[in-house]
């Protein structure tokens, strides 16, 4: 019975997986976060999994998940009374391995979210203008404004300081 | 990119490229059975949340029935008629109207009432409005 709700969903998290975490990673920032929503948005998959194996961009489906999950974790965690050092020790062992990011990730993580996510789905994940609108939920033409906004901020962060001192 | 002649170093197919080689290294760990135990998890709640959802409209509806069903005779609403309401001597009448049958009795019985302690013509009679009632309930 399970074996046949599970089909084919083997093969999609081995082919998947790699690049949905990455999506994610790059929209989160924090490497430890980015697994536990990944694995969280696959298991919904495999819930769903009837329909979203029909799913035109099941990829872009999973990546939107984490990222939806990712907010509602947010959320519950913002009513939470927070530890006095700052947080519990899983944060500070995230925040330690983001710090070991290149210069691409690193400036990727002073964007805001939105732009972050347009990021990752268009550029990780290859979606286009529409299936990136149509993942997050939003118009093309503001994917479009996001993603112009963000590659322009990479640009800068990533030029030469010497370069960028020159108008 | 148009962009390309502005920042060649930088142009957005590098930008990508940079990300993917950060990104390279970033794999995910967690093996398909932990996915699929996850999942069988989150089935197993879905169908517990669907039943307790199932229970408690049933319940909801049946404690609704029960209450209608119990109540043979339920609470008037008892209007202020000519028999209920204080005899016109000059005093004031309570200024809010009962609403039910227990406000309607004892504005009806007790004419010295709360309701009617609380009229205008209160200040300075409360001594004589008081034992009028008492008279007259006794």
């Amino acid at each position: 019975m399970n074996h046949q709700k599970n089909e084919g969903f083997a093969e999609f998290y081995a082919a998947a997986r790699d690049g949905c975490l990455q999506a994610v990673r790059a929209a989160v920032g924090d490497p430890v976060q980015a697994e536990e929503l990944t694995a969280e948005a696959f298991a919904r998959a495999l819930v769903h999994w009837r329909k979203i194996q029909h799913h035109p961009a099941p990829r872009a489906w999973v990546v939107r998940v984490a990222l939806n999950t990712h907010v509602s974790w947010w959320r519950k965690r913002r009513r939470e009374v927070q530890w006095p050092g700052g947080g519990p020790e899983q944060d500070r062992v995230a925040s330690a391995e983001s710090e070991l990011d290149g210069p691409a990730l690193t400036a990727l993580r002073t964007l805001p979210r939105r732009q972050r996510e347009v990021v990752a789905l268009r550029v990780i994940l290859d979606l286009d203008t529409y299936a990136t609108a149509e993942a997050l939920g939003i118009s093309p033409s503001t994917v479009a404004v996001h993603y112009s906004r963000a590659t322009a901020a990479l640009r800068t962060a990533l030029a030469d300081p010497e370069e960028r001192m020159t108008p | 990119m148009t962009e390309d002649n502005e920042h060649p170093g930088h142009s957005e197919r590098t930008i990508s490229e940079l990300l993917s080689a950060e990104l390279a290294a970033t794999h995910m760990t967690r093996p398909a059975e932990q996915i699929t135990a996850r999942a069988t998890a989150l089935r197993r709640r879905r169908a517990t949340l669907s039943a307790a959802l199932a229970v408690l409209t049933l319940g909801t509806l049946g404690s609704t029935g029960a209450l209608l069903l119990s109540s043979p005779t339920p609470q008037r609403i008892v209007p202020v008629t000519s028999a209920t309401a204080p005899a016109s001597t000059g005093q004031p009448s309570a200024t809010r109207a009962p609403t039910t049958a227990a406000t309607a009795r004892s504005s009806s019985a007790t004419p010295g009432s709360e309701t009617f302690q609380h009229g205008p013509a209160y200040l300075g009679h409360q001594s004589t409005a008081t034992t009028a009632t008492t008279a007259s309930t006794s």
